[in-house]
């Protein structure tokens, strides 16, 4: 396992390594030190590699979600990020303290979400006609017309799924911001692991802006209030999911 | 070499939610979590069947998606229907050459590629096949981030019809290639979704044995 800048001892945080600490009975363990070439932890924890007696040894190890390679966490230098070493992927970062900067973002992304539904995406005016469509109108419309599927489709993914993601975060954060332990927290999770790919609107804003310039050789158009919300709650978004660290939830959930 | 010891080898469920691990019981293939209790399995269930019976029903909607038109248009002009291919040459004739591109791209090359790619990587798992594994991963996050971004046509057409609807000049209604279009981007998304990556890596730690 890499950290990202180098360094890799300077900021201790022991709770949020605990969390994926297993123990391995003597059973297993020599088998996993023949194999794995452990170093040793930089926060003080060792590996036993002593006689037949020690019956435990805990170590924080991962496994890789993308490759399953097993590897050792270490601690990460600020905003640092860990990679697996065999398939790239990210295993985990270093967040800034606290889930404020998260529930902020997923707060303004809520009114923000609110506003882009309620007010018009695009006008368009034809001869002194004068017609604007939300987000809503877009769904009614297709409905209205007979593609029910095409209308639930886009309902789904602009407008149910990115509430729903939205609503899900700031109901995880809370709890998290008030240190206090709720039930909610693994469906929660589950539920949000299932919707996010489903959540859409940074296609559908690039959606919008084609469908404007085709129109453009036609009709006069204008962007709406709701063109300017969807806009800014697409990075609000990415930084509320992105500014937490999923491992405190867990410390929440077990304590 | 010694980075090829897997969670899965050595019996140890990787939880998906929370990322911790769980020993499994001697024998077993699926597990809870012992901090989250989801429903763990060392390799997503069926992964290949799965992925090739999503790949097939692709395959199929892929015809459908591209011959039927996405969009009618009725105008002072005349009734026109366009199919996504005839939309992007539209767009390239009317002058707009960057947006016929962003669509071409979205519509046409990233379907046919993400079932070209997860065709290849499928085969490739099936046939244990140990070529550069790290080629194959990047394959595949390429065309599981970039699957999404189909749907820009879908989004297209529904903005069209809201706006050109009940106008004088013209109205636009959705055709039946939209909705072949969407189960297409939702068929694919779901196939890219059930081939597991893991798989990839699983033979090397075999080669190595």
């Amino acid at each position: 396992m890499r950290a990202r800048s180098g360094r890799c001892c300077q900021r201790p945080r022991p709770p949020a390594t605990s969390g994926s600490r297993i123990t391995f009975g003597p059973s297993s363990k020599r088998n996993l030190l023949s194999r794995v070439p452990w170093s040793t932890e930089p926060d003080g924890a060792s590996v036993g590699c002593g006689g037949e007696q020690d019956h435990m040894v805990t170590l924080p190890v991962i496994a890789c979600h993308e490759c399953d390679l097993l590897q050792r966490k270490i601690v990460l230098p600020p905003r640092g990020r860990a990679r697996c070493r065999r398939c790239r992927a990210i295993l985990y970062r270093d967040y800034p303290p606290g889930p404020d900067r998260a529930l902020a973002c997923a707060i303004a992304a809520l009114v923000l979400f609110l506003i882009a539904n309620a007010y018009p995406i695009v006008g368009l005016e034809v001869q002194g006609n004068r017609q604007t469509a939300s987000l809503y109108d877009a769904v009614h419309t297709l409905w209205v017309e007979g593609r029910e599927d095409v209308a639930l489709l886009v309902g789904f993914t602009a407008m149910f799924t990115p509430a729903v993601e939205i609503s899900l975060l700031i109901s995880l954060l809370l709890p998290l911001k008030f240190n206090r332990a709720t039930e909610g927290t693994v469906p929660i999770l589950r539920f949000l692991q299932i919707v996010r790919p489903w959540s859409m609107t940074e296609v559908f804003l690039l959606g919008i802006l084609v469908a404007l310039a085709k129109l453009e050789h036609l009709a006069r158009v204008e962007a709406g209030i709701a063109l300017w919300a969807f806009g800014s709650l697409i990075p609000l978004l990415i930084v509320a999911s992105m500014s937490f660290d999923p491992e405190d939830l867990w410390l929440n959930v077990s304590g | 070499m010694a980075f090829t010891r897997t969670a899965g080898r050595l019996g140890l469920l990787s939880c998906h939610l929370c990322n911790s691990l769980t020993k499994s019981a001697p024998g077993a293939h699926e597990g809870r979590c012992s901090r989250c209790g989801s429903h763990l399995r060392f390799r997503k269930p069926d992964s290949i069947t799965r992925t090739w019976a999503l790949l097939i029903a692709s395959y199929i909607l892929f015809i459908p998606a591209n011959l039927l038109p996405i969009m009618h248009t009725n105008s002072l002009f005349g009734a026109q229907s366009d199919t996504i291919l005839s939309g992007v040459v539209y767009l390239w004739a009317s002058g707009s050459w960057h947006l016929a591109v962003i669509v071409f791209i979205a519509s046409i090359l990233v379907p046919s590629a993400k079932l070209v790619t997860l065709t290849f990587l499928v085969v490739s798992v099936q046939r244990r096949s140990t070529w550069d594994p790290l080629q194959r991963m990047n394959m595949y996050r390429i065309l599981e981030s970039v699957g999404r971004w189909s749907m820009l046509d879908i989004f297209v057409v529904a903005m069209l019809v809201a706006l050109v609807h009940l106008q004088t000049l013209a109205t636009i209604r959705a055709g039946a290639g939209a909705v072949a279009f969407g189960a297409l981007v939702v068929v694919t998304m779901l196939a890219a979704m059930a081939f597991d990556p893991r798989l990839i890596w699983d033979p090397q730690w075999t080669r190595h044995e």
